[in-house]
């Protein structure tokens, strides 16, 4: 078993080139979060035949989901230390209409993407006996449940992700205001469309190599109780936000997460 | 005796620079620089920097501080005095001295770099220099 295990991972390995591995598992994401929960729906949503999928989070948690056609239909070993909700209930047969089950489960997966460490995943060969072949949970039913918008741009999980803590933010796409948050958001649209082009012509003068990509300046204005503003752009989406300069660590985790390339 | 001076706040500037980067290994270049020359006066490095490279350091902090800065400010009465420059490749830091504002610091670090903890060493160190070897 142990052999092809290691032999699945090395032809995976070499059908990926790019992708990261550790311990022969794919690193689907580089901290816990929404972006966690968002690289666990891709791995299911990629998994056709059935398969048990081990996803580990750092080096203590470990969550086997037993897929098949882009649906979980068994959750096997849960091993989340820490973890408060009654796993007993995740039993056959796994259905959206069980309100206990489907909220130990979202627990569960909340409780296991509480990390800031990597979370990887392994699919090895599963069967099972009997079962309907519509049984099981969509993954379009479990993002409803774990508030998960999977098509988001990493423009709009970062802005959503620094909302609780950031007074302000305005987002573009393609110099059309999307949306826009908090009691400063009209100081922060009156820069967005006077002056912040003009930083921005400035800025790729100065890195042209990063047109068109993914970048995040942030300025401190002050030293003591200091604001920041930070200008984002991803493509052709920009986003412009305040904070304070204590939350900088986080707004800048933030970015990491949405922008990553694992 | 002006001589001993000058080389004793050379080491001094210097000794901060280092023990900076040493503290932060994913710091690879801490450059300290003078806004209204543009120049670089000192700089640690991980490895032999060409000054080239150290003179677009200068260059980017000048427009950093100057037309970006001033163009994303919501408000005409502070200057900028930190930056963060973030891409998928590097991290650059710059710094201004809370007493001399054309004191700064520029710094190449890796992406995975602790921001906020590098912030709050780094502000004093440039502080430090700024104030000169008494303060050091």
């Amino acid at each position: 078993m142990a052999d092809t295990i290691d032999l699945t991972a090395r032809l995976t390995k070499l059908a990926n080139a790019g992708e990261t591995y550790s311990n022969g598992a794919r690193v689907i994401a580089r901290g816990g979060g929404e972006e966690a929960l968002a690289a666990i729906l891709r791995a299911i949503d990629d998994t056709i035949l059935m398969r048990k999928l081990t996803f580990r989070s750092g080096r203590e948690s470990s969550l086997n989901l037993v897929v098949s056609g882009r649906r979980i239909v068994g959750v096997s070993d849960v091993d989340i230390p820490g973890q408060t909700s009654d796993t007993t209930l995740l039993t056959d047969p796994l259905s959206e209409e069980d309100d206990a089950m489907m909220q130990a489960l979202t627990e569960t997966i909340l409780a296991f993407v509480q990390t800031d460490g990597p979370i990887s995943v392994l699919p090895v060969k599963a069967s099972r006996s009997g079962g309907m072949p519509t049984a099981g949970l969509s993954i379009r039913t479990l993002a409803d449940a774990w508030g998960v918008e999977m098509d988001a741009t990493p423009m709009k999980r970062f802005l959503r992700a620094c909302q609780d803590f950031v007074p302000a933010a305005v987002h573009y796409k393609a110099d059309i205001l999307a949306n826009r948050h908090g009691d400063e958001a009209t100081d922060l649209q009156t820069l967005a469309e006077e002056r912040a082009p003009s930083a921005e012509t400035a800025y790729l003068a100065l890195y042209p190599e990063q047109t068109g990509g993914s970048w995040l300046i942030n300025i401190s204005y002050g030293l003591k109780d200091a604001r920041c503003v930070l200008l984002a752009r991803a493509g052709e989406e920009t986003g412009l936000l305040t904070c304070d300069s204590s939350h900088l660590g986080k707004v800048v985790g933030n970015w990491q997460r949405a922008t990553q390339h694992v | 005796m002006e001589n001993l001076k000058i080389i004793e706040e050379q080491v001094t500037v210097s000794d901060e620079l280092d023990s900076l980067r040493s503290a932060f290994p994913d710091c690879q270049t801490v450059a300290f620089a003078d806004l209204s020359s543009r120049m670089i006066l000192k700089t640690s490095s991980a490895q032999k920097t060409p000054q080239e490279l150290m003179d677009r350091l200068c260059e980017e902090a000048v427009s950093i501080f100057g037309d970006i800065g001033s163009n994303l400010s919501l408000s005409d009465d502070t200057d900028a005095a930190q930056a963060v420059v973030f891409t998928s490749t590097s991290l650059k830091i710059f710094l201004r001295g809370a007493q001399e504002p054309a004191d700064i610091l520029c710094c190449v670090c890796s992406p995975s770099i602790d921001v906020d903890s590098f912030l709050r060493h780094a502000q004093p160190a440039l502080d430090r220099i700024s104030q000169g070897p008494s303060a050091a």
